[in-house]
């Protein structure tokens, strides 16, 4: 119990530094551990984690079915838009909470944030937009 | 001069700014709120972005959305227009350190002038004649009592920090002043929490007559003349004019020498207005400064022939004032009428609503500045001003006959106005002689109602048309007019 926490804490760790350094694939083998991570283009990094911590296969589920309609990602703050280090595309899986871009205000920058799991059926914004207060950034197809 | 501004406003006074701004060639940035997505200085701006939802304290008083957008877009100044930020010296100093000029005042001079006890200490050690009063705020309600006796009753025991009559309270007998004097400062500390108070006399239906001047970063301060603006309602203004009926050349003189010293005393740059209230002996007593453009400002660019509002830019840009003391001349009258979605019968209640047809007055020396459209709805969540209405004329009388005809053919359907308050006003044969105090229309209360309400029994057909206008029943109205 507390030996999976403290992976799935420890792998989370790694994949914010693989993030940060930018490296996308890693291998791991220990001594009773078996890792292996890719975080390809909008893929979504949490999920290979907890699957490969917990040696599953298949997807995480692990919310009840949601409503099957496309929602609008609306900006919160206004600034300029930047997707950041890779650029999110129509058709992406993206998990709960994954920043899909960054609006720079004067003193602020802020994250925008997938608010569930889902696919993205429409990118609405452009790198280095202005974006204005309620302005749809993304439409998003909550996960079934 | 600027090539890109930011107007962090909303209705007539973003129009008027983007008018001004679009004929000296400077890029216009409207800000707007979710319910101000169709407002006309959207529509007009070169560009206009959403900056939060209709709350003010989400919107146009968010300090980081309007910078951002300022920034985002590359804007060199902003102008803040009246009320909303245009006298938050926070804002005016953050802007300052974002790199944005802020066309206004310095935010040193606006904090110190928006402290009420401040200013009037200021303005006595500068030799500006204020109410006799207290120096300083007063914490003691023996000794404002002291002093309420040396001044004699009746007094004000007002707020520090106070503005729009909050924390105010007239103190009409010595047996009253313990108990009001703490209620003011127990509304002072709740409504601006800052709980200091400080005493004045009360002067009995004074004139409100106020200055504008202008500053620019050269050293030079000039003052346009004054306006009169005694025809209001609880502090609210509603009819403004230049000159006034009651400052002959002598006056005009000191009151604008006045008004010089106290901006020089700041080292005031930009527009700015002192406020005096004058007595029926001819004396004059600084009431307060208003460190940003005048609603009713208009008044005096029709009778200097300058526009304020491209002098406030050319002063913000760093430019020398275009004019010096000796070329403000006034010429002619002005008056303006604020045309509020208000119930002059209803004790002036805001009429928030859709404008079903808006046809403003036109015709020569008839101004109007309004953002209001046939359509346009009036939120409940701003002011209630619809347009302004200004006639010119060489004299006053003239001028008000202009304004009477304009009143007649503006139509604002839909809602409720003042304009029928706005024709009974300037048919007063007081108002027509010039014989104005702040507490006209208190004083003339059952002849305003009687012209708003005339007896409908016996109404013929004029005055049923005019009770309909005054009650805003828009189709009675159609119907008389053949609309």
């Amino acid at each position: 119990m507390s030996d999976t926490t403290s992976l799935t804490t420890n792998l989370r760790r790694l994949i914010d530094e693989m993030r940060a350094t930018g490296f996308s694939e890693l291998d791991l083998q220990a001594p009773r551990l078996k890792v292996r991570m890719i975080l390809g283009p909008a893929v979504q990094p949490a999920v290979p984690v907890r699957e490969a911590a917990a040696g599953t296969e298949a997807g995480v589920a692990d919310e009840a079915a949601a409503m099957p309609v496309s929602r609008q990602i609306k900006a919160e703050r206004v600034g300029v838009f930047s997707f950041g280090r890779q650029r999110v595309e129509t058709g992406a899986a993206v998990i709960k909470g994954q920043t899909l871009g960054l609006i720079k205000g004067i003193s602020i920058q802020d994250q925008v944030v997938a608010p569930v799991a889902g696919r993205l059926t429409a990118v609405l914004v452009e790198e280095g937009q202005i974006i204005d207060f309620g302005r749809p950034l993304f439409e998003l197809l909550p996960e079934a | 001069m600027f090539g890109k501004i930011l107007i962090a406003n909303r209705g007539e006074i973003a129009v008027r700014v983007i008018r001004t701004c679009r004929r000296l060639g400077i890029k216009t940035v409207a800000v707007f709120s979710e319910v101000d997505r169709n407002a006309l200085h959207v529509q007009l701006a070169d560009e206009a972005y959403c900056i939060g939802p209709a709350r003010p304290d989400l919107s146009y008083l968010n300090i980081p959305n309007i910078l951002s957008v300022a920034h985002a877009t590359q804007c060199e100044a902003i102008h803040p227009g009246y009320g909303f930020l245009s006298e938050n010296p926070t804002f005016a100093e953050i802007a300052q350190k974002c790199g944005f000029v802020f066309i206004g005042p310095g935010h040193r001079a606006m904090e110190r002038m928006g402290q009420k006890s401040v200013a009037r200490d200021l303005m006595i050690r500068s030799g500006v004649p204020v109410m006799p009063g207290s120096t300083g705020s007063v914490e003691d309600p023996e000794e404002g009592l002291r002093i309420a006796h040396k001044v004699g009753f009746p007094v004000l025991v007002k707020a520090s920090a106070g503005g729009g009559g909050r924390g105010m309270r007239l103190v009409e007998t010595e047996d009253r002043f313990r108990t009001l004097f703490s209620t003011a400062q127990g509304e002072a500390q709740s409504a601006f929490g800052d709980g200091r108070v400080y005493v004045e006399k009360y002067l009995r239906n004074p004139r409100h007559i106020e200055v504008q001047i202008m500053g620019d970063h050269h050293g030079n301060v000039v003052a346009l003349g004054e306006r009169e603006c005694s025809i209001q309602r609880r502090h609210q203004k509603l009819i403004e004019e230049a000159p006034s009926p009651a400052v002959d050349a002598d006056l005009r003189r000191r009151l604008c020498e006045t008004a010089v010293k106290a901006a020089k005393a700041i080292d005031y740059v930009n527009a700015g207005t002192i406020e005096f209230l004058l007595d029926a002996e001819g004396n004059f007593f600084f009431m307060e400064m208003n460190t940003r453009l005048q609603v009713e400002h208009p008044v005096t660019e029709l009778v200097t022939g300058y526009d304020l509002v491209e002098v406030q830019l050319r002063v913000a840009s760093g430019e020398p004032l275009p004019f010096r003391q000796e070329d403000i001349k006034p010429n002619g009258w002005a008056i303006e009428c604020r045309i509020n979605a208000e119930d002059p019968a209803g004790n002036f209640a805001p009429c928030p609503g859709t404008i079903d047809l808006y046809i403003p007055a036109g015709g020569p020396w008839v101004r109007v500045d309004s953002a209001a459209y046939t359509g346009y709805a009036v939120s409940p969540s701003y002011d209630s001003m619809v347009a302004k209405l200004i006639a010119w004329g060489p004299d006053r009388l003239t001028a008000i006959d202009r304004m009477r005809a304009a009143l007649h053919e503006f139509r604002v359907d839909g809602i409720k106005t003042t304009i029928p308050f706005h024709q009974w006003a300037l048919s007063h044969e007081e108002f027509r002689e010039g014989r104005l105090t702040t507490g006209f229309v208190d004083k003339h209360q059952v002849s305003m109602m009687a012209y708003l309400q005339p007896p409908t029994d016996e109404a013929g057909g004029t005055q049923k048309e005019k009770a309909a206008a005054a009650h805003g029943k828009t189709p009675e109205r159609n119907g008389t007019t053949g609309a």
